[in-house]
């Protein structure tokens, strides 16, 4: 890995990344990666011009293929991100033909950050459901304890104290009324619309699964 | 020219101390809405607004100045802090506040960014009040071809905040372009990219995005951190305060930035995000050290303070003198001068000209008060970095959960905050900027506007883009600008490599 280190412009590049791929931190962008999230731009890119502008822009038929028309600058906007993925895309194979993967972020650290990532959603999965107030009350709980922090008291004071003074700032001072929760609103008929979004979503999942990898 | 007689009236109307205790009410308010990430200068001026019905014009506009003057300094707060930016205009303070704060020189940063911002809002007014008829005028020059010059020259910053890569850079700027189309067409309104989902329809909130895309890869990175240590992480100390010395040795970067700043501020819709980050990019272009950009130079801090604060007084002519108003919370000013039986336009300086001048005046009061109250606010700071990293970043999170629901409350901009928060933790672990996407995305909708009015009025042609001088030089700007970043960064390299100890930090995509 070439990040953070000293590198002699005689070095070869086997002297300097050595045969082994090593483990590097989160932060350390690899050659690998760079390939990795070349190729994302380039799907993106070629999706968003097939498939999302025609799709998702609706372009008034007097407007059609002119300057004028909604769908001109994504387009543009689109091809733009072919190009630059491809040059991205270059860039990257050609580092990694020379000088190797550039290393592997550590499988512990990927899970360690997926484990942020997951209490993040299930926060703010949970203000749908027990709202704002209680969500951050258990959001701050949980991450505090996941973050390494082990005294209880101080665990339950800070999300206590804390989503109670924003509570009462926002509802009473700034006039922000917050999310109540399904739960606590007595809004049942929001269920079925969760219940009906997460159904969406394993579906493509599913989809994508089958169709794609 | 100032009428001397009429202004000693004006300094007279504004000593009434209830006049002078509503501005310092307004600044004390303004700090803390700044440092709240999610309350915008907007939404403090909005909240405040009902209270002024009960007060006379002057000491309601004194509130209300003394908070849209705060408002822009305090979102730096928490931008250097808390990588938060407390409003849209403090995101490129973030850049190098921020890494200044994790270097231990919080104090320095916070100080840098508070006299940057009074020197050049006391400059900015001064130019304000002495050339007022012709800034005005000048304003007034100004269509849609001209404008679109100006944002396509904002635009090249992008490369100069693209870090070691101009190519990531050039990615990232094309992302934050693509999300800004989420939304309506700003010409005709057809719906674009908004999935059927109608909290789409108004687009993604600036603040939405900055908190997403600066605040959860942050929480994400230092979570992993504070989980793999076993002690109390603590950012760091407040640090040294800032050298007199080291405050005067940034002038140029004050007054190259009032000038941008200035200029922006003047022109109706500009706002003081694009100020900001044209005076960061033109700290950079003419700083002996342009590499410490991004990893913690107060020039950098300097001059996006500078250039977001000079917006204020010029922002306030086209609102007095033509009944235009520059931003949104100038829009609202108006909204108060118009609720209290002014008018503003033409007729305003004459029928009022002792008014216009103690407005002007009470900007300088406001920042004045601003250097005390924002001189608390930083002591006050330093019981941030004392908070370990296990407890500050999930309050962190949920203050961005917060600040930006309460945007315009829908929970549609709170998911796509933690979605854009998850691109920007890829980005960074890639090292692709985050900057030219954030730019791109404040850019974006002025570039289309502007791009399409103008093909609109010259019904396709392209020539309407060199038909007046002042489209053109900045058309030509902006050319230059491009080129010179260009030839600037490929000899730099060539001067890291044939100096090996440059390469002590070398990254592979150089």
């Amino acid at each position: 890995m070439v990040s953070e280190s000293s590198v002699s412009p005689n070095q070869k590049p086997d002297e300097i990344f050595g045969d082994n791929i090593s483990d590097v931190g989160l932060e350390a962008a690899t050659f690998r990666g760079d390939i990795f999230a070349a190729l994302a731009c380039l799907a993106f890119g070629v999706l968003g011009y097939f498939v999302l502008t025609p799709m998702f822009v609706f372009v008034p038929e007097k407007f059609a293929g002119t300057v004028n028309s909604p769908a001109f600058l994504p387009k543009l906007l689109f091809i733009l991100l072919i190009f630059l993925s491809l040059c991205y895309l270059a860039q990257g194979v050609s580092a990694f033909r020379k000088y190797g993967s550039g290393g592997r972020t550590r499988l512990y650290d990927w899970v360690l950050a997926g484990g942020v990532i997951l209490v993040c959603i299930s926060y703010i999965a949970a203000i749908f459901l027990i709202g704002m107030t209680a969500a951050s009350v258990l959001g701050i709980a949980a991450l505090t304890y996941y973050f390494g922090e082990r005294k209880p008291v101080l665990i339950a004071a800070l999300s206590i104290l804390i989503p109670m003074f924003l509570w009462y700032f926002f509802e009473s001072i700034a006039h922000v009324f917050l999310p109540k929760g399904t739960l606590f609103s007595g809004n049942f008929a929001e269920l079925p619309l969760l219940a009906n979004g997460i159904e969406k979503a394993v579906i493509a999942a599913t989809w994508v699964e089958g169709t794609i990898l | 020219m100032i009428d001397l007689d009429i202004l000693y009236q004006s300094f007279l109307l504004i000593l009434d101390w209830k006049v002078l205790l509503a501005c310092f009410a307004g600044v004390v308010w303004g700090m803390f809405v700044g440092v709240t990430p999610g309350l915008t200068g907007i939404m403090a001026v909005v909240i405040a607004l009902p209270m002024t019905f009960f007060m006379t014009p002057l000491t309601a506009i004194a509130l209300l100045l003394g908070i849209y003057v705060t408002a822009i300094y305090g979102g730096s707060v928490t931008a250097i802090m808390i990588a938060t930016p407390g409003t849209p205009n403090a995101a490129a303070t973030v850049m190098d506040g921020y890494p200044l704060a994790q270097q231990g020189r919080a104090r320095q940063a916070l100080e840098m960014a508070l006299y940057a911002s009074f020197t050049s809002g006391i400059i900015s007014t001064l130019a304000a009040l002495a050339i007022f008829p012709i800034i005005a005028a000048i304003a007034l020059d100004f269509g849609a071809p001209e404008v679109f010059a100006v944002v396509l020259f904002s635009i090249t910053i992008v490369a100069s905040v693209s870090g070691d890569s101009l190519l990531k850079g050039l990615v990232a700027a094309c992302l934050g372009f693509i999300i800004a189309m989420v939304g309506q067409d700003p010409i005709h309104g057809s719906s674009r990219f908004t999935f059927g989902v109608h909290d789409f329809q108004a687009g993604m909130h600036i603040l939405t995005l900055l908190v997403g895309l600066f605040t959860i890869p942050e929480i994400i990175i230092r979570g992993v951190e504070a989980f793999k240590s076993k002690e109390s992480i603590v950012i760091g100390e407040m640090g040294p305060s800032l050298k007199f010395r080291e405050y005067l040795r940034h002038w140029p970067i004050y007054l190259r930035s009032t000038v941008i700043g200035s200029m922006l501020g003047a022109l109706p819709g500009l706002g003081a995000s694009p100020a900001a980050f044209l005076g960061y990019f033109a700290a950079q272009k003419f700083s002996k050290t342009p590499e410490k950009f991004g990893k913690g130079s107060l020039e950098g801090v300097a001059g996006a303070e500078a250039g977001n604060n000079a917006v204020c007084g010029p922002a306030l002519v086209p609102m007095m003198s033509l009944g235009i108003p520059g931003d949104t919370t100038t829009a609202v000013l108006m909204g108060a001068l118009v609720i209290h039986g002014l008018t503003p336009g033409p007729l305003l300086f004459e029928s009022s000209p002792d008014f216009v001048y103690s407005v002007f005046l009470l900007l300088f009061v406001a920042l004045i008060l601003l250097l005390f109250v924002g001189s608390g606010a930083i002591r006050l700071a330093k019981w941030v970095v004392r908070v370990p990293t296990q407890i500050l970043f999930p309050v962190v999170l949920v203050l961005a959960t917060y600040g930006t629901f309460a945007v315009r409350g829908t929970m549609i901009d709170v998911i796509s905050m933690l979605g854009i928060g998850f691109l920007g933790f890829f980005m960074r672990i890639q090292k692709i900027p985050a900057a030219p996407f954030a730019i791109a995305f404040i850019l974006a909708p002025l570039f289309e506007n502007e791009l399409r009015k103008s093909l609109i009025i010259s019904r396709g042609s392209l020539d309407i883009f060199i038909s007046s001088s002042i489209s053109v030089g900045f058309l030509s700007l902006a050319i230059l600008s491009a080129a010179a970043t260009v030839l600037f960064r490929s000899r730099f390299r060539k001067f890291r490599v044939a100096k090996p100890s440059n390469l002590r930090t070398t990254t592979h995509s150089e």
